[in-house]
């Protein structure tokens, strides 16, 4: 009979042949440090529908909740999946003059904020996704990293 | 006889503050320690390829947010394997990506195809496909459990049960007894054909 050692070897010989990290994977990995955004304070995710949800779909068409709070912000976004392009409707608040950056390591789109601090985007890509803000005269925030 | 417990690596602290301030190198390092690791996680999760990237990519951006705050640097690949099992967890929560039936395919189904396509290597390798391939339908057999965690304890370099703990949020304790009961009833399995 084989040995145990030998068993995971063997085992880790096939993941490593047949089942590797994806060369696109690693890639965005080692990319991934370009996100660092030290001078930006965080908001935080204090809410998600998707963790109170028992059972979801993914690209459902069920909009999703998330709320940010972090530097005196809060942000407030739904996203609606559907095939794949997510629409997100958002609103920051207090409502000030602001530009909100959709951030992505599948490329930025950014928008302002109309008077009442409601922004919008579509057609963004599943994945992962952040928002900055980017008040006229305050200091920026950045949400956490959140996969849509 | 290898054992698989890795030494704590001493000098993540200093690799970790380099990263911290944007050096490239210092970052890339943690990365090709630790990649495989995270993937493992993700698939162990019998996640699709794409959502084992998604969940990848969610850990590293992860590790970018925080890595001024990383506790106990030490710790760094148990902080991975705990961040790419909750990112697994809440994909799997939300019901997975939406890609049409059929299009998905699993750390199985990668496997199994690969498996079966010899063409791919001619030569080498007859004999070690059909090793391959018979060790692989035994480990298929296992129960979920056992496959799981199999599948992280094969990541390369091979993990410390203290990440194995923290990728499967299992006690340290219940690693060890539970990898030689699996690992007996494949080889009792393999040891009968």
């Amino acid at each position: 009979m084989i040995g145990e050692e030998e068993v995971l070897r063997a085992l880790r010989d096939i993941a490593g042949r047949r089942d590797p990290v994806p060369d696109n994977v690693l890639a965005a990995a080692r990319a991934s440090i370009a996100w660092r955004d030290p001078d930006a304070a965080l908001a935080q995710l204090t809410a998600d529908s998707a963790a109170s949800r028992l059972v979801a779909v993914r690209g459902g068409g069920s909009p999703r909740l998330l709320s940010f709070f972090g530097g005196s912000l809060t942000i407030d976004v739904q996203a609606t999946t559907r095939a794949g392009a997510v629409e997100m409707v958002g609103e920051v608040s207090p409502a000030v003059p602001a530009r909100v950056v959709l951030e992505s390591p599948s490329g930025s789109v950014e928008t302002d904020v109309d008077g009442e601090g409601r922004f919008r985007f579509q057609g963004v890509v599943a994945g992962s996704v952040r928002l900055r803000c980017e008040p006229v005269e305050g200091a920026a925030v950045h949400t956490e990293w959140v996969l849509l | 006889m290898i054992a698989f417990e890795t030494m704590a690596e001493p000098e993540n602290a200093e690799v970790l503050r380099a990263a911290a301030t944007g050096d490239q190198k210092a970052w890339e390092s943690i990365v090709d320690r630790y990649a495989n690791l995270v993937w493992s996680v993700a698939r162990s999760f019998q996640l699709a390829q794409s959502d084992a990237s998604d969940v990848s990519q969610a850990t590293w951006l992860r590790l970018v947010e925080h890595i001024d705050d990383v506790r106990d640097p030490d710790k760094l690949g148990s902080w991975l394997a705990t961040t790419a099992r909750r990112e697994a967890l809440a994909l799997l929560r939300r019901g997975g990506r939406d890609v049409p039936a059929g299009a998905a395919t699993d750390f199985v189904g990668t496997l199994a195809g690969s498996l079966a396509s010899s063409d791919e290597e001619p030569d080498a390798g007859v004999l070690r496909d059909e090793r391959d391939a018979a060790l692989w339908h035994e480990f298929r057999t296992l129960s979920e459990p056992c496959q799981q965690l199999l599948r992280v304890l094969i990541a390369d370099p091979p993990p410390s049960y203290a990440e194995v703990s923290a990728a499967l949020d299992l006690p340290v304790g219940s690693i060890g007894p539970t990898r030689q009961r699996c690992l007996g009833t494949l080889r009792r399995r393999l040891g009968s054909t």
